[in-house]
């Protein structure tokens, strides 16, 4: 009984930790609503044999995190350095630490003409990086970039036997992981002057919010049922009446 | 704590800047040669409370690990050098770019460019721009002319009542790799950084820079309907970061409230 009890509120406990976490989830998902091809996260709970000793397990919460790699909304903006995805697949970024991978399109040019993206990090086509010089930049679906009508570089749209084998890095950027291959992406198709917005729906994440609450709430209803029957015990058992 | 207060934090600031901008964009909807502006948002980074691979007590591995993001941040507002409308205002002093490119400003010694053509002439027969900065080249218009024309390509000519011409000099263009870097300095002037790069200097209509129309001004291109839309949008997005940093604050009332 004693055990039980015990057990029950570390039960609790752990499942409010939880929804704690859900919350900085969602948090961060409703902070990057305007962030340019944002990939919402969600939390999924999975129940987990921890053993607590030889003789003693339990089953308990294991929370997993999971990016999910829907499609955002495509927005006209009219900027020609501004390219949209749609369907699966990533543009390559050369970054200091190496290749990675993102879904936002608001490119720029640097100083020296080069195509990077919003960090400053420059965009990795076909044949390197990509430099602009010329009045105009004609993309096509397919990701062949022309200036001034001349071919000049084709965009490298490219993507894993599995989309879970990108990993959040931060800078709207996706590293692979470790083991997995970049393959090429033949469903992809650009579209220029469109910025892929963030996939992340305000109403989803405000009902997770209430169901997060009101899930904490309960556990420590929970708790403090616990604490009753644990207070009940200590003054009244053994009392004469 | 719980992070989702400090996160959410940086969603209403990201959100306040956003409005900043649109609230720029619009206050200037009727200033000829302005570029809208856009606020431009990243993730920040992720903090992983359990890395994929790693072992349970259990001894089975973790498929996927937990990655709790922190919020986001403005990466850069930047300038969108899209064209905007033209209209004819009679005026043979308004001088609009069709296509890209600036005219060169010299204010107190220094080189600033700028894409309103709204010229007048000073007290000595220069011209110049709304703040009484001389446009590069500089040229002083004759006594005695009457009409004073510039073609598309930048061929200045000041006119007497006989279409004699007086004097005549050629106005350039200049042109950034990436206007994007330019520096707004207010009154309507951009600076060279070293993000834009150096000015090419061309005459009007040669190497992509646009070509000059008289009587024209170019108002700014920023589109009223989109602006609101924006900003309609801006507020709910505030709004909703304020839930989260809310409910936030209920879980911590809710975990207060277990010791009696």
């Amino acid at each position: 009984m004693f055990i039980q009890n015990r057990l029950g509120m570390l039960e609790s406990v752990e499942t409010m930790l939880a929804q704690e976490q859900r919350l900085n989830q969602v948090t961060n998902n409703l902070a990057n609503v305007d962030t340019p091809g944002y990939k919402k996260d969600n939390v999924t709970f999975d129940e987990m044999l921890y053993r607590a000793n030889q003789n003693r397990q339990r089953v308990g919460k294991a929370i997993r995190s999971n990016t999910i790699h829907e499609q955002g909304v495509i927005q006209k903006t009219d900027n020609p350095m501004d390219i949209a995805i749609t369907g699966e697949g990533f543009f390559k970024i050369q970054t200091p630490h190496g290749i990675r991978y993102t879904r936002a399109g608001n490119f720029q040019l640097d100083n020296s003409g080069q195509l990077v993206n919003a960090s400053g990090y420059p965009v990795v086509g076909d044949g390197g990086p990509i430099t602009i010089e010329g009045k105009s930049m004609d993309v096509t679906g397919d990701g062949r970039l022309f200036v001034d009508g001349q071919q000049v570089n084709i965009l490298t749209i490219v993507t894993s036997d599995d989309q879970k084998d990108f990993e959040k890095e931060g800078e709207n950027l996706f590293r692979l992981k470790n083991n997995a291959q970049e393959l090429p992406s033949p469903e992809a198709s650009l579209q220029q002057g469109f910025l892929e917005k963030s996939n992340v729906n305000t109403v989803t994440e405000m009902t997770a919010m209430i169901d997060l609450y009101r899930a904490y709430e309960g556990q420590q209803k929970a708790i403090r049922a616990i604490d009753d029957l644990d207070d009940l015990a200590v003054r009244k058992v053994g009392s004469l009446a | 704590m719980i992070r989702s207060l400090f996160s959410g934090r940086t969603g209403m600031t990201g959100q306040q800047l956003q409005l900043d901008t649109i609230a720029n964009n619009l206050a200037n909807v009727n200033t000829s040669g302005f570029k809208k502006s856009r606020a431009q948002f990243e993730d920040l980074y992720y903090q992983e409370l359990r890395a994929m691979g790693t072992e349970t007590t259990g001894g089975s591995q973790v498929p996927s690990g937990i990655q709790i993001g922190l919020g986001v941040r403005p990466t850069s507002v930047q300038k969108i050098f899209t064209q905007g409308s033209l209209t004819e205002t009679g005026n043979e002093l308004d001088w609009a770019i069709e296509g890209d490119g600036f005219f060169k400003i010299n204010h107190n010694g220094e080189d600033y460019y700028t894409r309103a053509g709204a010229f007048t002439l000073d007290a000595d027969g220069y011209i110049v721009n709304q703040n009484g900065d001389r446009v590069q080249p500089e040229f002083a218009v004759p006594e005695g002319t009457q009409v004073i024309s510039i073609n598309q390509n930048g061929l200045l000519s000041a006119k007497d009542s006989e279409q004699q011409i007086l004097a005549s000099t050629q106005v350039t263009l200049h042109k950034f790799i990436n206007p994007g870097g330019l520096r707004s300095v207010g009154g309507n002037l951009f600076k060279e950084t070293d993000a834009s790069g150096a000015p090419n200097e061309a005459n009007p209509g040669t190497n992509g820079l646009g070509t000059i129309s008289q009587r024209f001004m170019e108002v700014s291109n920023v589109d009223v309907t989109e602006e609101l839309v924006n900003m309609i949008i801006t507020q709910r997005a505030y709004e909703v970061n304020s839930k989260s940093v809310q409910t936030a604050d209920k879980l911590l009332e809710v975990a207060n409230t277990l010791a009696r």
